[in-house]
């Protein structure tokens, strides 16, 4: 049984007691204050409200073959990102895109192209700081965590326990405070949910899921390396991280390649002190090994766990953020309160919009109106009924503009900032029928959402930015 | 900036009822109708013009100040004249 103080603040009390114009004027003087973990998970930090226009459903929007997906499980190592791109367009065609990446480089420096200064580029250059969630031992890639954090138990107490409800609350808590925009959890079920794991990570080291109490690496130079995730680690915390947005619109650029990389650099941080945290209140937190390696599809997770649906672009489309969020998962054996899927209906939008398939650089992306079982090569997964991509077209432009695009993402009308009130009509209209969907596409264009112009680019520099890029 | 607007919003009613019972103009229910709307719609576009701005689109700010305010002041532009020209044909 656990137990919890009450939080009924000071605060709180003396308004009950009809002294509220008093209590409202000292409470103007006083800033909010947190005294322990209870109190913020009493708060509304902790909740996960969703607006009306956000319906929760049994079933994905996306339509999922569990058996087909366990049937051929995905190598990790397939990606766009690692042996994937030389595998599927030869080693030659690759060096001689990776060369002429290179050479624009050096050309567009010189021209002062915008986007491409050397300002920018030095600014894309920051990166390469952390790549492992082990800062301090860099090259040491381990799902693992830390593992420095003293314990409950090693103090003679009993490890912490509260129900799946309280631990899904601070466990979100305990996340936003270190810098996640949304948190949520999916539970990891034999038949459906566990298939979304990899076989392998980036590198190719498989991961098994075995009846053992504790969690398994062995990393071997000579091949034999594997990783163990005990079958009683049944939950997933599901957690997104916000790319700043006025980097994202100037794509593709070296602007718009930072946009990422600040991310996926923050999360080494961020998982650790999540790794280290579960371990001290006597929990197993698996996670990423290195940046850009996750242990499954963080789509196929934030759909599961409600946090989002599948887009055109095979990303999770967020109802808060649209596409403007990097999404990261981890594995632990604390129990969670699962999130269902949801509907908001951003996967019918992307049915008509086909704004990121028609303005993708590259034209790699599907301009079908109905989403395949047909996937396009090994690069991706079975299972899952997608718009598919071709990588290594998406992947090949990438290297020839030396940046990682993501103009799709950027042009999605759901990637909007959502201070203007015109936004939620449009997501209230568009969660409620489709009707309007090429119409409200139309509105986009018009309005003139999406990418900046190349002009606006260097604008970047002289504009006043928020901390981390967005508010 | 929303307080300044209110505040000239309940002025300019509190005149404008005062100068219809005045001269005892009579509006109908419908121009009320397209009184109220006019002004939500006006409203409505003020705040996403404030707000796109906020949002670093300026283009979809003046776009949107167009196809909303546009058709907002005609309403209200309707809501003034009708009443207005019957008082006047009543003599």
């Amino acid at each position: 049984m656990t137990k919890h103080h009450s939080t009924i603040s000071r605060r709180d009390f003396m308004k009950t007691l009809g002294l509220g114009s008093v209590g409202l004027g000292m409470s103007a003087l006083v800033a909010p204050a947190f005294h322990d973990l209870d109190e913020m998970m009493a708060s509304p930090m902790a909740d996960f409200k969703r607006p009306s226009w956000v319906k929760e459903t049994n079933k994905p929007t996306v339509d999922i073959d569990w058996k087909l997906m366990g049937q051929d499980p995905y190598d990790g190592s397939d990606c766009m990102w690692e042996k994937g791109y030389v595998k599927a367009v030869g080693e030659t065609v690759a060096n001689a895109i990776k060369a002429q990446g290179a050479e624009n480089r050096i050309k567009w420096i010189k021209e002062k192209r915008p986007g491409f200064t050397d300002k920018d580029w030095a600014f894309n250059a920051s990166r390469r700081f952390f790549q492992t969630p082990d800062y301090l031992n860099p090259g040491n890639q381990t799902f693992l965590g830390p593992q420095t954090a003293p314990t409950l138990t090693s103090m003679g107490l009993p490890r912490y326990e509260g129900t799946p409800e309280e631990n899904a609350r601070m466990v979100r808590t305990f996340l936003k405070v270190h810098g996640c925009s949304e948190v949520a959890f999916c539970e990891l079920d034999t038949n459906t949910t566990e298939k979304i794991l990899y076989k392998c990570d980036a590198a190719g080291i498989p991961y098994f899921i075995r009846d053992q109490d504790q969690p398994e690496e062995v990393i071997d130079p000579n091949g034999k390396s594997y990783r163990v995730i005990p079958k009683r680690a049944r939950s997933v915390i599901v957690y997104t991280m916000r790319m700043a947005p006025e980097l994202l619109r100037r794509v593709p650029t070296y602007l718009s390649y930072r946009a990422a990389f600040i991310i996926y650099e923050q999360q080494c941080l961020t998982q650790s002190w999540l790794q280290q945290f579960m371990r001290a209140l006597g929990y197993m937190c698996l996670g990423w090994h290195r940046i850009t390696s996750s242990l499954g599809s963080t789509t196929g997770f934030g759909v599961m766990a409600g946090l989002g649906e599948m887009g055109r672009t095979q990303h999770l489309i967020t109802p808060e953020h649209g596409q403007t969020e990097r999404v990261f998962c981890a594995i632990t054996d604390m129990p969670l309160a699962p999130g269902r899927p949801i509907d908001f209906g951003a996967f019918n939008f992307c049915k008509t919009c086909k704004k990121c398939a028609e303005l993708c650089p590259s034209r790699s992306m599907s301009t079908d109106t109905e989403p395949t079982w047909e996937k396009r090569g090994f690069y991706q997964r079975s299972g899952v009924k997608a718009w598919w991509r071709y990588e290594p077209g998406c992947r090949s432009w990438m290297y020839n503009v030396d940046n990682s695009c993501g103009k799709c993402i950027s042009v999605c009308p759901f990637s909007k900032l959502y201070k203007a009130p015109y936004h939620d009509v449009v997501r209230e209209i568009s969660s409620n029928t489709t009707l309007l969907n090429r119409f409200l596409r139309q509105m986009d264009d018009f309005l003139g959402f999406g990418a900046r112009p190349e002009e606006d680019f260097e604008k970047f520099w002289d504009m006043d930015v928020p901390p981390w890029g967005y508010e | 900036m929303w307080l300044i607007i209110g505040l000239i919003i309940g002025a300019g009613l509190l005149a404008w009822v005062y100068w219809i019972r005045e001269r005892h103009v009579k509006i109908t229910w419908y121009e009320w109708l397209l009184g109220i709307i006019g002004l939500m719609v006006l409203l409505f576009a003020i705040e996403n013009f404030t707000k796109f701005l906020a949002e670093h689109e300026t283009r979809a700010a003046w776009r949107f100040l167009l196809i909303a305010g546009l058709p907002s002041l005609m309403l209200l532009s309707l809501y003034f004249l009708l009443p207005w020209r019957r008082h006047h044909k009543a003599g």
